[in-house]
């Protein structure tokens, strides 16, 4: 009897250790979360971020607005074919670096799509960007307008999703691991009927 | 049914083979979490790469065999899973057979209710065996890695918004990896009682044993090389594809239901009721 009350102690305590063990890894190595508004300035590791506009197209309206684009070899070759499997994700954010020496180095480049109730920062769409300088004025020094573009594809996104992109919370991280940084950019316009 | 239930149970875990199943899951798990480490760890600070900034954690999915793609393990798992799955109890169906017990208690006992205990043992045990590699590893993985969710823009993961539980994996890992040892457990299960379908038909023990492991592999390769079969999105149905947390093909709920029931009634009738009309076994 005594040995069988040994033994299940020993059991119990290599249990908790165990548990204390997982418990201070998991605490230890996961990552801090925050989430600001758009137009807030974000500060991140080396710049402060800034979103000022966020836009959705359909494909026809994106090249009606920036005929620039259309050199883009890119758009020629993804956007044109698949045109009613698109849409197009137009942010545009003031970057300030940090070391004013260095210039930029760092810029926002993935848009997060969350649930409203399970993921908030599950990612949905592909990173498929593109880096347009709207301004060469700089407003001060290290100063920087980026427009980010975004293909938002059916063949990356459940049809449920696709089809109900109105429903979706959107955020951009602009910071990485250990301390991931999100812009919340909140819901964009009704979608239904257009586009698909 | 109960003192009977408990007869098998101790004669499963008293058995020889159920000390195999133990070494030989345990050995898998630990040299799966041994090379698991070396490359996530150790080779990463060597290159002191480890934990820099922008780099995060491996988390417990990056470690664990079942999502781990830089090692051969879940490759490795998913092809023998059917070996672990029988190696338990299967071979002692084959002896009782063979040796003439199962006369001797069928004279004793209910017939419904013993093959029906059969069934059940085999399957219980066919699931701790198939598992039991996964469920190690994953204990060893946790010591060192967060039990996290993988962070989405780090891409590491080979689930997209397209695979089956995105938002589970994304949010509730832990949820997710239950899913699919939940998975894994009644495949083993099945896959243990697979051998009722030959026992009258096979007179050696080896080939009887490593029969569900030619099914798994057969059925594969057919589906996956099969022109025909590819064009009728048959690779949904296949357990080496639908078993594997990695989803290398979206998992597909109603083609797993349908599955999963098709074999445990097939495999039901040949372990209970066939056996409940004839004289001679």
């Amino acid at each position: 009897m005594k040995k069988k009350i040994r033994m299940l102690a020993v059991i119990i305590a290599m249990m908790l250790l165990y548990v204390i063990r997982v418990a201070y890894v998991t605490e230890k190595y996961k990552p801090k979360k925050s989430i600001s508004n758009s137009g807030e300035i974000v500060e991140t590791v080396n710049a402060s971020i800034c979103l000022d506009r966020v836009e959705l197209y359909t494909p026809v309206e994106f090249f009606e607005q920036y005929p620039e684009c259309r050199d883009l070899d890119t758009y020629e070759n993804v956007m044109l074919p698949s045109m009613q499997s698109v849409y197009m994700l137009v942010c545009d954010i003031s970057a300030r670096s940090r070391n004013r020496e260095q210039g930029i180095d760092y810029s926002p480049y993935v848009i997060n799509m969350g649930y409203e109730f399970f993921a908030p920062d599950l990612f949905a769409t592909n990173s498929l960007t593109n880096e347009k300088d709207v301004s060469e004025e700089t407003m001060d020094e290290g100063t920087k307008k980026l427009r980010l573009v975004y293909c938002i594809q059916k063949g990356y996104l459940s049809e449920e999703h696709f089809r109900k992109l109105e429903d979706l919370e959107l955020t951009m991280q602009v910071q990485i691991y250990p301390e991931l940084k999100y812009i919340h950019i909140g819901r964009i316009r009704d979608l239904s009927g257009e586009g698909v | 049914m109960k003192l009977l239930f408990k007869l098998e149970w101790k004669r499963a875990w008293h058995s020889r083979y159920s000390k195999w199943m133990l070494i030989i899951g345990l050995l898998f798990a630990v040299v799966a979490a041994g090379e698991s480490f070396r490359t996530h760890v150790i080779y990463q600070l060597q290159q002191g790469i480890y934990l820099i900034q922008g780099s995060g954690p491996n988390s417990i999915t990056q470690v664990w065999f079942g999502m781990d793609i830089s090692t051969m393990f879940n490759a490795l798992y998913m092809l023998l899973l059917p070996i672990l799955a029988v190696l338990p109890y299967a071979p002692l169906l084959y002896d009782d057979h063979a040796s003439g017990y199962l006369n001797q208690m069928l004279i004793r006992e209910d017939r419904r209710r013993y093959f029906m205990v059969r069934y059940l043992v085999n399957f219980i045990m066919g699931g701790i065996g198939a598992i039991l590699p996964s469920v190690v590893n994953l204990l060893i993985g946790a010591l060192y890695a967060p039990v996290i969710p993988q962070i989405p823009s780090e891409m590491q993961a080979p689930i997209s918004d397209l695979s089956f539980g995105a938002a589970l994996f994304y949010d509730r890992v832990v949820i997710y990896i239950l899913i699919y040892l939940v998975l894994d457990f009644v495949w083993g299960g099945l896959y243990a009682d697979l051998v009722f379908v030959f026992l009258d038909h096979v007179r050696n023990k080896y080939i009887l044993l490593a029969l569900p492991f030619v099914i798994h592999v057969v059925i594969y390769y057919v589906v996956v090389y099969s022109q025909t079969l590819g064009d009728l999105d048959m690779i949904s149905i296949i357990p080496y594809s639908f078993l594997n947390p990695m989803q290398w093909e979206v998992l597909k709920p109603l083609c797993v239901g349908g599955m999963t029931l098709l074999v445990f009634m097939i495999t039901v009738n040949e372990a209970v009721f066939r056996n409940l009309r004839r004289d001679v076994l």
